[in-house]
């Protein structure tokens, strides 16, 4: 893999690790919580599941339209 | 941002999902953190400098991040150590048995509307939920 592509691949884990830290999912307790259904409940990493996966989604989506290859 | 709200798991979620389009498009793979990670300790594989610089700005990342919001910085560890190590090498084990993790399956292939993925996701969230349940109850007695 060329330089330039490898930069990329350094901001796409820069992006993910910053998306997993700002969604809270780096702290365990937050994770069990949302694992903990007869508990007190957190939603949060649902919503964190739903939009990631709705984004890739549209983002391939995109792609296919615009007849990019991925 | 030093509360977490709802725009935290919004905002999150968001780049999580540009973060796994952006690494599918360069790498031509599905890209699950297991994987990643995990092929990177075979001697055999080629492509090494990829997965070790996806790495290094995951890591560079979530530290950016904890820097600059409180509430990313929020590290709450509930169990014993020795109780993590067993967890760590049980999810090692299971993500590889399973063909990936919850990046791999749960944001990519559901992402992508894969039927085993979103399958792999339903069965590994309620095998979580099931062990919370009785690994809180456990605790408690």
């Amino acid at each position: 893999m060329k330089a330039g592509k490898l930069v990329l691949v350094l901001m796409a884990g820069g992006l993910f690790g910053a998306g997993l830290a700002v969604s809270g999912m780096t702290d365990p307790a937050r994770v069990i919580g949302f694992l903990d259904i007869f508990g007190a409940w957190d939603p949060a990493l649902l919503c964190v599941m739903a939009v990631r996966s709705a984004s890739m989604d549209l983002e391939c989506w995109s792609c296919a339209v615009s007849k990019i290859e991925i | 941002m030093n509360h977490y709200t709802l725009w935290n798991a919004l905002i999150g979620g968001m780049l999580i999902g540009l973060a796994s389009l952006l690494a599918t498009v360069l790498s031509g793979k599905i890209p699950g953190i297991s994987g990643v990670f995990g092929r990177l300790l075979v001697p055999a594989t080629p492509d090494k400098a990829w997965r070790a610089v996806f790495l290094v700005g995951l890591i560079g990342g979530a530290a950016l991040s904890f820097a600059l919001w409180q509430s990313a910085a929020l590290y709450r560890p509930e169990r014993p150590l020795g109780v993590m190590a067993a967890a760590g090498l049980l999810v090692g084990f299971g993500t590889r048995l399973g063909g990936g993790c919850t990046s791999g399956h749960g944001v990519c292939g559901v992402g992508v509307g894969a039927k085993d993925s979103i399958a792999a996701t339903l069965i590994f969230m309620a095998a979580a939920m099931v062990t919370v349940f009785i690994y809180n109850r456990a605790v408690l007695l």
